[in-house]
């Protein structure tokens, strides 16, 4: 019981997962109905997502979200018939609702107790409801209509319904039980004589038993309207062929039935003796199946073609054919959806970790052979060394995600808040295919979203104030990713009014942050809004100004081991440029040597190498100076002297020349040894807060080699001593801990 | 020899394990003539594969000329055959 109990949960989740899901998906449509409202496509897929959601949370009995997202689903009922322009209004109303039915699986899947919250919900439904209401209540005749009760049904009928069923082949597979259907029906009435129909069964030996040969016939006494009826029917219509034939609907209906199903020869028998017709309307059926062969090979009518040309055709049953056919057209348009699966991200992670400690011992496999000598050994993990590099690049690709899919949910949050703040604003969205590890994905999302709010707030002017000053009315802020050597590069920009430098100066000084002297490059003024605490909102609103952003965001975005450049011109516009690394887990790493410890600098950061003539050095301090590279003036840091190794200097030195921003650097080191696959370990809590170093990892040999922050490192050394003195202390007990 | 016990689930999840158990009653009912008997003590579980492949063996057993017996059939089981009207395809003992 508890296995099945487990199961439940493992299958709400899923629904819970692809619920939010779809009101993704039910948002990116009505996103972009606003800017093509005719597409029917859309407005199809509109539909169709509120609907699945409806039908998945009927299975798991989640009644609220049923009722709500039915009230949706007839609205959107009504837009898909035409019966309703889509216009910004309702658009709104959608969206909300959308939102608030993600607060309802958001509540559910809590398992909250939280009666005030639940209260709120109901409220929150309560207004929505009667919100949509006014799109339900135009004009009575459609209303009727909206209520799924066509006229001819408004007085529920009450007698004995006949239903024909057969589920397709698939309905098990496809995760129906046709058990559950039978039961619902036994909800609306009594199923007074039940046939089961298992002339298409094969023998035992030759049956498939995953696949559903079952077939009903039945006769259902119910005061239920037809509406509830094929409302049992819902979720699986798609994998059975239904029936539906009313109380005092004509005995001829059945001919059609009969002549559908020649593969029954039984068929004709059971309907008579459940009551259905009488003997003489088979007979008649039977001679006239007989007497017109060519019926018989004409090609099938469909339900709906039928039922219309019997004139018996109810707006239920042409709905139903319809949404059944444009699900079939749907399933055949995302049949590449079926190529996909879904898997846990922990298994992932569990799988990358593994690999990670494979790439480790295949390094060390190398090590030995090199030192064996062994020359076909040697060959053979070279091999294995290679094909570990592959496992690698898959595993990691595995993980990677398309950022479009974050930059998708911004068009929403652009919207609302500039119809919010009365600002019009267009988001364009450059490079969404650019693929990132799905864990900076998720943790870029928010830092983002404070970038993108703080844009609309603050840099995007009034329309009016935008015409005043010569701008089109119509502002712009641009999403754009790319991939740069080794990163990716997203970047933020608004044509909006740019950020002041001297502002941020007078802001902070009024904010005791900076001295009232100090002097700062244009660049640097800028930067003063990373500091904690800094708000220049002359009116703090719910959106940003509350101080938390830009220093949270810089944070956020250095914990990932990235790095965040502003640039504002004023009047013009402001650009964030926001630097990732690919992936947190292993990086290509260069080896070098400073007196007897190892170094990792990442390898996409290392431009080239160069030997260090003694001579050509020029040292203005301790750990810095700057060298003659081929012509150019380059800065160079000292290793040894930054992070303190007391080691004899060894003639022969060479310096790396990394990249560090937009600029180079040289970094002067004992030893070159080459490329190495790093699989990052990240450093335990004491040494959070240690600078110029940005993990660790441990080599072939079992030794540990700290991993370079190439940028901390420079902000470090143009620091004061004493900062740096920490770093070096604090490495080497890294060291030594590591080798504990 | 005595009924064939059936594990927990006669779902879909397990319906091709226990279709190699039912073809093996049923080849052992036509090799010794011996009557196909079921033990439906352990069932807790039934979904309509389940009274698919129930069904199936009935068809296939009647054509050998065979009834089938399950015995100790749960009562939501008993309930469900009742419902379905097929009880009488079966011997079924609760």
């Amino acid at each position: 019981m508890s296995a099945d109990s487990k199961l439940y949960a493992d299958v709400l989740s899923t629904f819970f997962a692809e619920a939010k899901d779809m009101l993704q998906q039910m948002e990116d449509a009505l996103l972009s109905l606003e800017d093509d409202p005719d597409d029917k496509e859309t407005i199809n897929a509109l539909f169709r997502a509120i609907h699945t959601i409806k039908g998945s949370a009927g299975l798991f009995e989640l009644n609220d979200v049923v009722q709500f997202t039915h009230k949706v689903e007839s609205v959107l009922d009504r837009l898909r018939n035409g019966a309703l322009p889509f216009e910004a209004k309702l658009s709104d109303v959608l969206l909300k609702s959308a939102d608030h039915i993600f607060l309802m699986l958001e509540y559910l899947e809590s398992k909250s107790t939280d009666e005030a919250k639940l209260a709120l919900l109901g409220i929150e439904s309560k207004a929505l409801v009667e919100q949509l209401a006014e799109y339900l209540e135009h004009d009575t005749p459609i209303k009727a209509k909206e209520k799924n009760e066509p006229t001819q049904n408004l007085k529920p009928k009450v007698g004995t319904w006949h239903i024909s069923l057969r589920f397709s082949q698939d309905a098990f597979r496809n995760g129906l039980d046709p058990i559950s259907t039978l039961h619902y029906l036994l909800n609306l009435g009594e199923i007074t004589t039940i046939f089961a129909i298992d002339d298409r069964l094969p023998d035992l030996e030759l049956l498939d038993p995953e696949s559903c040969f079952l077939g009903f016939e039945i006769r259902l006494f119910t005061a239920a309207p037809q509406h509830d009826i094929e409302a049992a029917f819902e979720f699986v219509q798609d994998d059975c062929s239904l029936r539906l034939f009313p109380p005092s609907g004509p005995e001829v209906d059945f001919v059609s039935l009969i002549n559908e199903l020649p593969e029954e020869p039984r068929l004709g028998d059971i309907l008579v003796e459940c009551g259905a017709v009488s003997r003489r309307i088979v007979e008649e059926a039977m001679q006239e199946h007989n007497n017109s062969p060519q019926l018989a090979n004409a090609p099938r009518l469909t339900i709906g073609e039928i039922l219309v040309a019997k004139n018996t055709v109810t707006p239920e049953i042409i709905d139903a054919a319809l949404s059944k056919q444009s699900k079939m057209r749907e399933t055949r348009t995302t049949d590449n959806s079926s190529r996909f699966v879904r898997v846990p991200a922990d298994k992932l992670d569990a799988l990358i970790n593994l690999v990670g400690e494979m790439v480790i011992c295949s390094a060390s496999a190398g090590l030995l052979a090199q030192n064996a000598q062994n020359s076909s050994m040697l060959e053979a993990t070279q091999q294995m060394s290679r094909l570990v590099e592959e496992i690698r690049n898959d595993a990691l690709s595995l993980r990677m995600v398309y950022i479009g899919e974050t930059f998708g949910r911004f068009k929403r949050v652009v919207r609302d808040v500039a119809s919010e703040l009365g600002k019009k604003v267009e988001l364009e969205i450059i490079g969404a295919e650019t693929e990132l590890d799905k864990s900076v994905v998720e943790k870029i999302a928010d830092p983002l979203m404070h970038l993108v709010r703080n844009s609309l707030d603050h840099g995007i002017e009034l329309p009016d104030v935008r015409s005043s000053i010569g701008k089109i009315p119509t502002a712009k802020i641009s999403l754009s990713a790319h991939h740069d050597s080794g990163h990716v590069v997203i970047r933020v920009i608004d044509d909006g009014c740019g950020i002041d430098g001297e502002k941020l100066v007078a802001k902070a000084r009024e904010r005791g942050l900076i001295s009232l002297n100090q002097q700062f490059t244009e660049q640097e003024k800028l930067n003063l809004i990373f500091l904690p605490g800094f708000s220049t909102a002359e009116v703090v609103t719910n959106l940003s100004g509350r101080g938390v952003g830009m220093d949270v965001v810089k944070k956020n975005i250095e914990a990932l081991r990235g790095q965040v450049v502003l640039k504002s011109t004023v009047g013009v516009g402001t650009t964030i440029e926001i630097q990732l690394p690919l992936t947190l887990a292993i990086i290509d790493g260069f080896l070098v040597k400073v007196g007897m410890y190892t170094y990792v600098i990442p390898l996409q950061a290392v431009v080239e190498c160069v030997d260090a003539d003694n001579s050509k050095l020029l040292k203005h301090n301790r750990w810095s100076g700057n060298f003659d590279l081929r012509g150019d003036v380059l800065p160079f840091l000292e290793l040894q002297e930054i992070f303190a190794i007391a080691n004899d200097i060894p003639e022969r030195r060479s310096i790396v020349v990394v990249k560090n921003n937009d600029s180079l650097i040289g970094l002067l080191v004992d030893q070159l040894q080459g490329e190495y696959q790093t699989v990052i370990k990240p450093l335990g809590k004491l040494f959070k807060n240690l600078r110029g170093v940005c993990g660790s990892t441990v080599l072939g040999s079992g030794e540990v080699a700290l991993i370079l922050d190439v940028p901390a490192l420079v902000r470090v050394a143009t620091e004061n001593e004493h900062e740096q003195h920490n770093v070096a202390v604090v490495d080497r007990q890294v060291l030594v801990h590591a080798n504990q | 020899m005595g009924a064939v016990r059936l594990p927990d689930d006669l779902t879909i999840y397990q319906v091709t394990e226990i279709k190699a158990i039912l073809l093996k009653a049923l080849r052992e009912y036509e090799r010794r003539n011996t009557a196909i008997e079921l033990d439906f003590s352990n069932v807790k579980e039934c979904d309509g594969a389940g009274v698919q492949l129930l069904l199936a063996l009935s068809n296939s057993a009647a054509k050998a000329g065979a009834t089938v017996a399950l015995h100790s059939v749960p009562k939501p089981l008993a309930k469900l055959l009742d419902d379905l009207q097929l009880s009488s395809r079966f011997l079924v003992n609760s």
